[in-house]
């Protein structure tokens, strides 16, 4: 099943918020994860195996992403829920050994296995593609694959190990060589300003491109995470990427796995989808387009103004959902690639456009945060492999 | 010990018989004899003094142990234990079956066949599939490591510097692999996978098919080292274009720069050659 999956999270009416989508045919399925949802259900939140019956009622496809990655980042304290799943052993946190990683992989699976969601096999956030960290990250997936022959896997690294050229190259011919019918990639931020995608790192996500190109070669690969920062990677080969409302969903941000003096949840409510624009803009920036130019604002968003939370929420979906598709549909990689390729130079005229009819409205900054830096990651992959 | 005194005593110890020189030199000293009245060929590797020594007989007797392990017609088979000469000891000695023919490097001259390219391809991968099934990387797959039987099939051989990919190397930073041959993981700081091994296939039936190195080992190996990690091999049939497609699409193949676009092993390739009735 291909399209958007819901990342998981803690506001109030979230699971059924996601039952919503999935069955208005926004979203195709959820990531459940130990942070956001209890193995048991408490007041306000129901257990996993509740939200998985939910979901799949619904249609949509459930995954149990043990989130591991997140749990073994120095400053993640939030685990309220995470420990009602008891995903670790005797043996301690962390893939070090392959005992902590036989005692956690077996836990994991377990769980999935209860809730009929496929087996998917946790990483740590890689650093460097050569570095004891990601060796053990291939040895605890061995152990998993020992357990379950066709397990998924997921895959997790920081810009540096994305930017790591031939280095990152030969360690993905490693993880090829594991099989795993599908891959969970995530890029790992170490931190997260606002809801802004930050693709500035031409290098690192190119290199990412470069790796869902190898990967999916053989296998489904979903871009967690990701919103429309990942649909570069649905160029380079990914199915499915990882969306949301909130911006713990639609990028990896630590501080939602982190108990701080500012507990807020991130809700970017005050904003709307500019499905021409691949953009998300503040609510005022749209009003200001609407004012100008009522057409055109409607041919940017891609379809009404959304009066309300709700309505925005599947605005962005349908958009995001719509354009993930238009690209799985193209026939070959040059294809998929020629196809985003086209949305963005479009992007890119409506963008010039507003800011030069709205100049204090519509910045330059937004079109190289939302447009430039996401096209120009998109043409050095393409260049690379002569797209 | 002498070289004729060390050859004595292999001899007796593993009880072979008509011996005569076959390859003398270099690293080991390769003698045709019968046992049992069959052909077979004696492997004396001498063994230097010093910790150097040590590694020496340690890949020789992995040598051995791998290709007893290894069951594969494509593979040359081992036909005893490897037995230390002298008390230091001075050398190890073990035997192999004849293989009649030549080594690939005296059959390269002039450029093959698309049949014989796929041959090569579909026997050394057989080979290969046996080694990989045991999670062993050859790393030094080389004109000099491929036998040409007389009926036109091949045999892999010499996995000396083989490695089992769960235990730790014993070349410490030493880069297997010879030049020409090698791929973008033999360079310092990479680590040979079986994905190494097809790459290496792949240079083997480019050289075979057009007589042209894919990657050009001449100049500083330095500059040999960036030609391998940063340049994609060009298609075979812009280099000759009368390859066949079939051929060119594995031969490229093989020959991606990056791993994970490779065939991953022998049995991913034998299984596209299959499909394409090879």
């Amino acid at each position: 099943m291909s399209g958007v999956l819901l990342h998981d999270g803690r506001r109030s009416g979230h699971h059924g918020w996601c039952t919503s989508a999935i069955a208005e045919g926004v979203a195709d399925g959820v990531f459940l994860s130990p942070f956001s949802t209890p193995r048991i259900s408490v007041p306000r939140s129901p257990s996993g195996e509740e939200v998985a019956r939910s979901v799949r009622a619904a249609g949509g496809e459930v995954i149990f992403d043990a989130m591991t990655h997140a749990r073994l980042l120095p400053n993640t304290n939030r685990v309220d829920h995470y420990d009602t799943w008891e995903l670790w052993g005797p043996a301690g946190l962390g893939l070090e050994t392959p005992n902590q990683s036989l005692q956690h992989i077996e836990r994991i699976f377990a769980h999935q296995h209860a809730l009929g969601a496929p087996y998917l096999a946790p990483t740590m956030a890689l650093e460097m593609p050569q570095s004891p960290t990601s060796d053990n990250m291939i040895a605890a997936a061995e152990i998993a694959r020992g357990l379950q022959g066709g397990c998924w896997q997921s895959l997790a690294g920081t810009r540096a190990f994305w930017r790591a050229g031939q280095r990152l190259d030969a360690y993905v011919g490693r993880l090829a060589a594991l099989r795993a019918p599908a891959w969970v990639v995530t890029v790992i931020n170490e931190f997260v300003a606002d809801h802004i995608p930050a693709l500035d790192d031409t290098v690192a996500f190119a290199g990412l491109c470069r790796t869902v190109h190898s990967l999916s070669e053989r296998s489904r690969v979903i871009v967690a995470h990701a919103d429309f920062a990942g649909l570069i990677c649905v160029a380079s080969g990914a199915d499915t990427i990882g969306s949301g409302w909130d911006r713990g969903m639609r990028v990896f941000d630590p501080s939602t796995f982190h108990v701080s003096s500012d507990d807020s949840i991130r809700i970017p409510a005050s904003y709307v989808t500019q499905g021409g624009l691949l953009a998300v803009l503040r609510r005022d920036t749209a009003d200001a387009i609407e004012r100008w130019n009522p057409g055109l604002a409607l041919a940017i968003r891609g379809g009404p103004m959304p009066p309300s939370d709700h309505a925005e929420r599947t605005h962005h979906l349908r958009v995001l959902r719509e354009v993930v598709q238009a690209v799985n549909v193209q026939g070959d990689r040059r294809m998929r690639v020629h196809e985003l390729r086209t949305r963005y130079a479009d992007a890119g005229q409506f963008f010039d456009t507003l800011i030069a009819s709205l100049p204090r409205v519509v910045l330059p900054s937004d079109k190289k945060a939302w447009r430039n830096n996401q096209a120009e990651a998109l043409q050095a992959y393409a260049a690379d492999e002569q797209l | 010990m002498t070289p004729q005194e060390i050859i004595d005593t292999a001899v007796a110890a593993l009880g072979v018989e008509s011996v005569t020189p076959l390859v003398q030199g270099g690293q080991k000293f390769v003698l045709r004899a019968t046992l049992s009245g069959s052909d077979v060929v004696v492997k004396i590797v001498p063994l230097p003094t010093g910790p150097a020594g040590d590694i020496v007989r340690e890949r020789a007797r992995r040598e051995v142990e791998l290709l007893a392990a290894v069951d594969s017609d494509r593979v040359v088979k081992v036909l005893s234990e490897s037995v230390e000469i002298g008390e230091r000891p001075d050398a190890v000695a073990w035997v192999e079956e004849y293989l009649d023919g030549n080594d690939l490097s005296q059959c390269m001259a002039t450029p093959w066949s698309d049949d014989r390219a796929f041959r090569l391809l579909a026997d050394i991968a057989r080979g290969l599939q046996a080694c990989h099934d045991l999670d062993v990387v050859h790393r030094d797959l080389s004109p000099g490591n491929v036998r040409q039987l007389a009926n036109e099939r091949y045999v892999l051989m010499d996995p000396g510097l083989a490695r089992h990919l769960a235990k730790t190397a014993l070349t410490g930073t030493y880069q297997p692999g010879t030049a020409g041959f090698r791929s973008p993981e033999h360079v310092p700081g990479g680590d040979p996978t079986p994905a190494s091994d097809i790459f290496s296939l792949g240079i083997l039936a480019f050289c075979a098919r057009t007589g042209r190195f894919p990657v050009d080992p001449s100049g500083s190996e330095s500059e040999y080292f960036k030609r391998l990690v940063n340049d994609q091999v060009p298609p075979i049939q812009t280099i000759d274009p009368s390859v066949g497609d079939d051929l060119a699409s594995v031969i490229d193949r093989c020959l991606r720069r990056q791993p994970a676009r490779r065939y991953l092993d022998g049995a991913e390739l034998i299984t596209d050659l299959e499909k394409i009735g090879r």
